[in-house]
């Protein structure tokens, strides 16, 4: 942007100061003082008004023929003070400067950097706080006589206000010379001022369209962008299109952020031009860049309203809240109704260790904690892998894909048969197992956290849905942290357990109870098998299920061989031939069941509208909650998954219950059902547009076309319910 | 723990506050305040008249600016010659600059010399906020029928400087003249500048 080159002074300076060249040492010292006295106007005297102080400043002290150099007006403000951007916004005044200059000379308008924005509820400014450098471009003639000095002179004025407003003004005069060598010295001032100037261009791709009463900013990432805006501002230039203490909507994904802007509703024309600036907290090219780029954009036609999810406070910026909320989910993630049975299994297994006396104890809990943290690597890194290629996946989304949920039938069937005493397995995979030799093994921990985090993925736990959205719209790194911190928080009541194992010695000496136990036990994890496959009927043809009980049949039937008559005597001669066998059962029935799900595998999912809960359900489309809404009824929108035991859970003990289904009857409550049970791009999307990749999630919209809604927790109450419920009927 | 959790995990979504705002040719909304001399005004019994309101706070600025030039008890005095009402509207709310009693009222526009028909004291802020009123001065011309001719700036400088007045476009003038000429108002809504109101 500065265009002075200086080499012409420059060489007059080397001439001057070469000894050699010089005829006498006095000639030296006048010029000398003669350019110290040329460089003190490259400041102008400060101008002290009421609670602000200005002055000019200029980027040199030389003015070339033709060459524009730049100048800034430094005003300072008292704290709390501040001064007016060139739109001030509902009230106030901007900084205005009427330039006396040589003949000429020209100054451009004044280039503002940005603002921010001050809330005085009902009004908003766009304002300067502590201190701002306004930059005027100015062009000297291409015919300035050579070695003569000029004067500019700046009448600026300003408002400063704090509660109150008190206009200053001052008249600052700069004398610069001509062809001679620049010694301001303000270069720096300068760069820091020109850094919070906004950009003229950006490589995001930014549109807008416009409805009577919003404005849709959105902003798509270049390809290789790897960092995402946590928050925008959009200033207007105008000061009548937007409604200026309206609340920004924001939301971000890796995908591009949107900004939803209110219209002023003295402006509601068709707006055929939308101008302002766009200032990004993070920067336009990455953290810590220029924070602000000028828009200029002839919006489209706005036809219906995205929704937008309010961060929690603090979530916005903040990394530590999100890894908070990750570690306290993840602990709260053992009593999920998927995790608990594990759970339950584990702390017999602890029994059992702290009875082979306490310094290894915290080994197991150890390898435990290591099972459970690298699931979760592995589940971020597939994660983030799958999102980058486009792919519409959030937490559970393994569930989605039957041949997965097959092989975790398969798995919860062989560990059932297992608890059961049908064979034993070699390696505890449940740290349960009964001989010594299993259970001494560090393995079998590791293992039963590898388990554990996968039948986990069904169930979302409170604090979770938050901090897994913001993970998975940050740079992975972040969400390989966030994702530690969930299995951290998960695995830290073992390790606590595994500490003190004082406390697991207080529960009673292992024994026979323990057989019974397990076998009790057995029964939840029968019962997991019998959910997982209604999941998997839903995700396949008719056809599969037969093949699937065929396979879990072989499957059985190895297990049984292998107890039976391999493990019953190992030593005895032949009893290879049985393990062989056995073998060859479970692998093939194993197959089958894979196959029968891959083969299978259903492409569209009927919803049913009837759940046999007497409640109506409609299947989510994105078109139909604001037709719902325009029809003059409240929607609650219900994020759900036949796999997703939480979701299950909800329904049951909220939403199908006699006083919250009544009142949706009374406030007249479309309800709305978006199923997740096998992948769907819409879905996924209008979960992203909450800044969400899990469930369950709720969503409660009042009827008609505003913005508003709230969203209800991860667990819900029918007190929940009912409290969201009467907020909307009393609107 | 659990309750606890799920209490955290609530968020609601709270709408602002925003300014009601009347478009020009809408109908003005009806108030109804008391003046200083210890009175009651409302909009109802001036149907059938002009009536401009001017939203004031003598300690900002620019309004100060438009007193101590003359220029808008010089407006006030010519429009109610020609019969419009005009009505001054404090909206300052109490503890904020600008609020003052009834008594400090009435000294003030005996200081300034107001030639309003009535100051109204608005210290709730409803009225102000039903017209969206954001600045001081801001102004509204309402036309006989109760429609809303003019909002915005008193004049087509945004300055506080005394300098300024004389060279500026009068808008309140301009859409009183036109209006009563029966023309249509060149200009029906501007950017009204000024120092926030202090609500």
């Amino acid at each position: 942007m500065t265009e002075i080159s200086l080499p012409a002074g420059r060489e007059k300076m080397n001439l001057w100061l070469q000894p050699r060249r010089l005829t006498t040492g006095m000639k030296a010292t006048v010029l000398l003082l003669f350019f110290f006295l040329l460089a003190m106007p490259a400041r102008a005297e400060i101008v002290k008004s009421a609670h602000t102080e200005a002055e000019l400043v200029s980027e040199t002290t030389v003015v070339l023929p033709g060459q524009p150099f730049w100048t800034a007006l430094r005003l300072k403000m008292d704290k709390h003070w501040h001064t007016y951007w060139r739109n001030p916004g509902d009230s106030g005044l901007e900084t205005s400067i009427d330039w006396d200059l040589p003949e000429g000379f020209k100054a451009d308008a004044i280039q503002w950097p940005f603002p921010v924005r001050l809330d005085l509820p009902p009004l908003a400014v766009y304002a300067y706080e502590d201190e701002v450098y306004l930059l005027t471009k100015i062009t000297p003639p291409e015919n300035l006589p050579h070695a003569e000095a000029v004067e500019i002179t700046a009448n600026a004025r300003w408002l400063a206000c704090e509660v109150n407003c008190i206009p200053g003004q001052g008249t600052f005069s700069l004398k610069l010379s001509s062809g001679a060598v620049d010694n301001a010295g303000t270069a720096e001032t300068f760069a820091a001022a020109r850094a919070r100037l906004p950009l003229a261009e950006t490589e995001w791709k930014i549109t807008a369209r416009a409805s009577d009463d919003f404005i849709l900013i959105e902003a798509v990432p270049p390809e290789d962008a790897s960092y995402v805006h946590s928050k925008l501002e959009f200033f207007p230039f105008d000061g009548e299109i937007i409604a200026h203490a309206g609340k920004q909507k924001f939301s971000s994904s890796s995908a591009g952020a949107k900004l939803l802007v209110a219209r002023s509703r003295l402006n509601t024309g068709q707006l055929t031009l939308i101008e302002g600036i766009l200032v990004s907290k993070e920067g336009w090219r990455g953290e810590g860049s220029e924070k602000a780029v000028e828009i200029r954009l002839e919006p489209g036609v706005l036809e219906s309203i995205p929704v937008f999810q309010d961060t929690p406070p603090g979530m916005q910026q903040s990394i530590g809240i999100a890894l908070l909320f990750a570690f306290v989910g993840g602990m709260i993630l053992n009593l999920m109704p998927c995790v608990f049975p594990v759970l339950s299994l584990k702390i017999l297994g602890f029994v059992e260790h702290s009875r082979q006396g306490g310094g290894k104890a915290w080994h197991h809990g150890a390898a435990f904690a290591a099972g459970v943290i690298l699931s979760f690597w592995i589940l971020a890194g597939s994660l983030i892998f799958f999102r980058a290629a486009g792919e519409a996946v959030g937490w559970g989304y393994q569930l989605q894909s039957p041949v997965f949920v097959a092989a975790l039938i398969v798995l919860f069937y062989l560990l059932a048969l297992n608890l059961l005493g049908i064979y034993e397995i070699g390696v505890s995979l449940t740290g349960a197992g009964s001989r010594a030799k299993a259970s001494k093994s560090l393995g079998g921990s590791f293992w039963g956290g590898v388990l554990a985090t996968l039948i986990a993925t069904p169930c979302t736990a409170p604090f979770m849905g938050t901090a897994l959205g913001y993970a998975l719209t940050r740079p992975p790194a972040t969400a390989f942290a966030i994702f530690t911190a969930l299995g951290l928080g998960m695995a830290f009541p073992y390790m606590l357990l595994s500490l003190f194992p004082g406390v697991a010695r207080r529960l009673p000496r292992p024994g026979p109870w323990m057989d019974n136990l397990k076998k009790f036990l057995s029964l939840f994890l029968f019962a997991t098998v019998g959910w997982l496959i209604w999941v998997f009927s839903l995700q396949t043809e008719s056809n599969a299920l037969p093949m699937l009980s065929a396979g879990l049949l072989l499957v059985m039937a190895g297990a049984r061989v292998y107890g039976k008559k391999y493990q019953a005597d190992s030593s005895a001669p032949g009893s290879r031939r049985f393990l062989v066998i056995a073998a060859v059962l479970a692998v093939s029935g194993a197959t089958i069941s894979l196959l029968s799900a891959a083969l299978n595998e259903r492409t569209s999912m009927a919803v049913t509208e009837e759940d046999g809960s007497g409640l109506q359900w409609i299947p989510y489309s994105p078109e139909i909650i604001p037709r719902l809404r325009e029809q003059g009824r409240p929607v609650f929108l219900d994020f759900t998954a036949a796999w997703c035991l939480t979701c299950h859970v909800n329904e049951r003990v909220a939403l199908n219950q006699k006083e919250v289904k009544k009142k949706f009857q009374e406030y007249n409550v479309a309800l709305v059902k978006a199923d997740w049970t096998s992948r769907d791009e819409a879905v996924t999307r209008a979960l992203a547009s909450f800044g969400r990749t899990s469930i369950p999630f709720y969503v409660l919209y009042p009827s008609g076309k505003g913005t508003d809604y709230q969203t209800l927790p991860e667990i819900l109450t029918p007190g929940i319910v009912l409290e969201a419920l009467e907020k909307i009927g009393r609107k | 723990m659990f309750s606890l959790a799920v209490t955290a995990a609530v968020v609601f979504y709270a709408s602002p506050v925003l300014l009601a705002q009347v478009k020009t040719g809408d109908a003005a909304p009806a108030f109804s305040l008391p003046d200083i001399k210890g009175g009651e005004q409302t909009l109802e019994a001036n149907k059938g008249k002009f009536v401009v309101l001017e939203w004031i706070n003598h300690d900002c600025p620019f309004v100060q600016n438009h007193y101590s030039s003359g220029n808008m008890q010089q407006l006030q005095a010519e429009l109610t010659g020609k019969g419009a009402v005009w009505y001054s509207i404090a909206s300052s709310a109490e503890g904020n600059q600008g609020h003052f009693g009834a008594e400090k009222w009435n000294e003030l526009s005996g200081e300034k010399g107001s030639k309003a028909s009535a100051v109204l004291l608005d210290p709730k802020g409803e009225v102000g906020k039903a017209y969206g009123a954001k600045t001081t001065p801001h102004m509204f011309v309402i036309n006989p029928e109760g429609k809303v001719i003019y909002q915005g700036a008193i004049d087509s400088v945004p300055s506080a400087d005394s300098k300024d007045v004389s060279g500026a476009t009068n808008y309140v003038r301009q859409a009183y003249d036109q209006a009563s000429a029966g023309q249509e108002v060149s200009e029906g809504s501007t950017k009204a500048y000024g120092c926030s109101v202090k609500y």
